[in-house]
């Protein structure tokens, strides 16, 4: 093994794009103080759409295809956590269930599949690079959107302090309404990326977790746009030696494919830190 | 949080289904299918017949057990998402007890085997909860990720140290007879584990009734600032509610696997762990709320497969109803808590 196949940067970067965009979205929702473990059917529903459109029309309508179901998703879930009040784990876990049966059925009833199914291939996938690049560029831009913005501001104190914000008069609803949407939209992206770059294909529960380790990405990483980055990368390293050591070390694969998990156990133990105070709260009023 | 009684509970698992039966023709009709026709079927595929009623029975009990885990960590204010991996790696334990030759009497070797499989589910359940008590740690974070953990080690020791090879199906070696669970001749797959479910939800309403630790529990639940002033050891606390809820979880698998399989499969939960976030939450987090919901749940799950079968309506549909059922139990939770406290 030489040094350069340690460094692993392609593998890498592969799986960092997907776990990057989502992380990004997840920083943006949680920041603004809603708990959002629905990233996971978010990129599902995404991916899902994106294949769906590219093959109607183009992969480009298809990125925003999946952009847009995440975003539909993440109205969902304000439309739960916010005006409902409901608990914000519950209402991510009935919107990852919807995500997962409701890409299934349909890709059963609208693709006509058999079970178990072929997947929805798509006919031509798109450049990973541009998915690596809008992933790499994503965390400056929303540390510029949350640190240097009137935007960023409002969105941080509805976090943090909803009751300070509401004295000084935000008004939290638009502002945690266009976080989680655009906690969906990134989501959706991320899951677009899976299924038109990475994969080229839909299949059933295609995510497979990714977008929990995004979120783990996001604890670990403490709330912050480029610590959510540096740990997504780092499980995307992860992943991807695993994947290289298989075959090249006497130990058996599964125990290599625990690695990623237990190391992400191991994070969130070693980088302590305090999430947003308002973090998962029902009881702000809007 | 609430538990409401017999009454209630049987009012609400009423109106969920009225709501479930509504959102699977919607769903069907979208998708243009036949709703009438596929949902006559589905119901006769859960309460057609007394087998189909059995089989509904026989879905229900693992979902039951499961679903009591959740809702046990779940008043205790921790979110047990790793109810799948707990599953797993008790179905493993009791698989491996199981075949065990051993010199023990017969009638020990089930229970000794239905035990393993609660203690690897609860030791499963401990590292979330000991992190989470003393340390602070997500417990849905770390419970998500000993899910794959689970499922890779499983996976690792039905392929290797305990694989049957005298056989092509991934599977430890068979259940030795003592050790399995009586379960009726015909295919229903019902079997005594329904009978150790309900004595579960009868041991956890007790607990939450009668005991120090269910009060303790609760009183996390509420909120720990407040436990703690009253002088309620929190970290303790929040431990031994996961090592339950994961020897719940532990339990469903193993009698899963004792009763139905007779031996550990590699991957042989459909995902009963996660559907026992539905059961508990719909279920009101009380044990006779669970077990009603989980009777649902497992009629819907033995309809659907029936349904697609019949009328080739995708199954899924009804993982897309206990999606709009956890919605609407989770509004009605809020509801009744926001009238609790008026």
């Amino acid at each position: 093994m030489t040094p350069a196949d340690l460094l692993l940067l392609t593998p890498a970067l592969r799986q960092y794009a997907a776990l990057g965009i989502a992380a990004a979205g997840g920083v943006v929702s949680e920041r603004a103080g809603v708990v959002n473990i629905a990233l996971e059917g978010m990129m599902l529903a995404g991916a899902f759409a994106a294949v769906w459109a590219a093959q109607v029309t183009s992969p480009a309508v298809g990125i925003a295809a999946g952009g847009a179901a995440g975003m539909v998703l993440g109205l969902v879930h304000v439309l739960l956590t916010q005006r409902l009040k409901m608990d914000h784990t519950v209402s991510g876990v009935a919107i990852n269930l919807l995500a997962l049966n409701g890409t299934a059925f349909l890709l059963r009833q609208v693709f006509r599949q058999a079970d178990p199914p072929r997947e929805a291939t798509v006919v031509a996938t798109l450049p990973i690079g541009i998915f690596v690049a809008a992933a790499l560029a994503l965390p400056v831009a929303l540390h510029l959107l949350l640190q240097h913005t009137r935007f960023g501001l409002r969105l941080r104190v509805s976090g943090e302090s909803p009751e300070a914000a509401a004295m000084a008069g935000v008004r939290l609803c638009p502002v945690r309404t266009i976080a989680v949407a655009l906690s969906g939209l990134l989501a959706g992206c991320a899951g677009a990326y899976l299924s038109l770059s990475l994969v080229g294909g839909f299949t059933d529960s295609m995510v497979s977790g990714r977008g929990f380790i995004a979120l783990a990405a996001v604890v670990c990483g403490r709330w912050t746009p480029f610590g959510a980055a540096a740990a997504a990368l780092a499980f995307g390293y992860f992943d991807a030696l695993q994947l290289r050591l298989q075959g090249a070390v006497a130990m058996p694969h599964e125990f290599l494919q625990m690695m990623p998990y237990a190391l992400t156990i191991l994070a969130a133990l070693a980088f302590r830190s305090r999430p947003p105070a308002a973090l998962g709260r029902t009881d702000i009023r809007l | 949080m609430h538990s409401g009684g017999f009454a209630s509970s049987l009012r609400h698992a009423a109106s969920a289904l009225a709501l479930a039966v509504a959102t699977a023709a919607c769903v069907i009709w979208l998708a243009g299918g036949a709703p009438v026709e596929a949902l006559a079927a589905l119901a006769k595929g859960a309460a057609g017949s007394p087998d189909a009623i059995l089989r509904s029975l026989a879905k229900a009990t693992p979902l039951l057990l499961a679903g009591l885990a959740v809702s046990l960590a779940l008043r205790g204010g921790l979110f047990n998402i790793g109810a799948e991996g707990q599953l797993l790696v008790g179905g493993l334990a009791a698989a491996w007890v199981g075949a065990m030759d051993w010199s023990v009497p017969a009638w020990l070797h089930a229970p000794a085997a239905l035990l393993a499989g609660a203690f690897a589910g609860a030791a499963w359940g401990a590292v979330p909860g000991v992190l989470r008590g003393w340390r602070g740690t997500h417990e849905v974070i770390v419970t998500i990720m000993m899910n794959y953990i689970a499922i890779h080690l499983t996976h690792y020791l039905v392929n290797g140290p305990l694989r049957d090879t005298s056989t092509m199906a991934v599977a430890t070696r068979p259940v030795r007879e003592g050790a399995q669970l009586w379960s009726l001749p015909g295919g229903t797959h019902f079997s005594a584990g329904f009978f150790v479910a309900l004595a579960a939800a009868a041991g956890v309403a007790f607990l939450f009734r009668r005991t120090a630790l269910g009060f303790e529990i609760r009183a996390v639940g509420q909120g720990e600032r407040a436990a703690r002033a009253a002088g309620v050891p929190v970290a303790h606390t929040m431990a031994r509610a996961m090592c339950l809820s994961g020897a719940l979880a532990g339990l469903a698998g193993a009698v899963e696997v004792l009763a139905v399989h007779r031996r550990f499969l590699d991957a042989f939960s459909p995902g009963y762990g996660f559907d026992s976030i539905a059961v508990a939450l719909l279920g009101g987090l009380s044990a006779w709320g669970v077990t009603l919901s989980s009777v649902l749940f497992g009629s819907l799950a033995a309809g659907s497969v029936y349904m697609e079968g019949w009328t080739s309506t995708p199954r899924q549909v009804a993982g897309v109803v206990q999606a709009v059922v956890i919605v609407a139990a989770g509004v009605r939770l809020l509801r009744q808590r926001r009238r609790e406290e008026e």
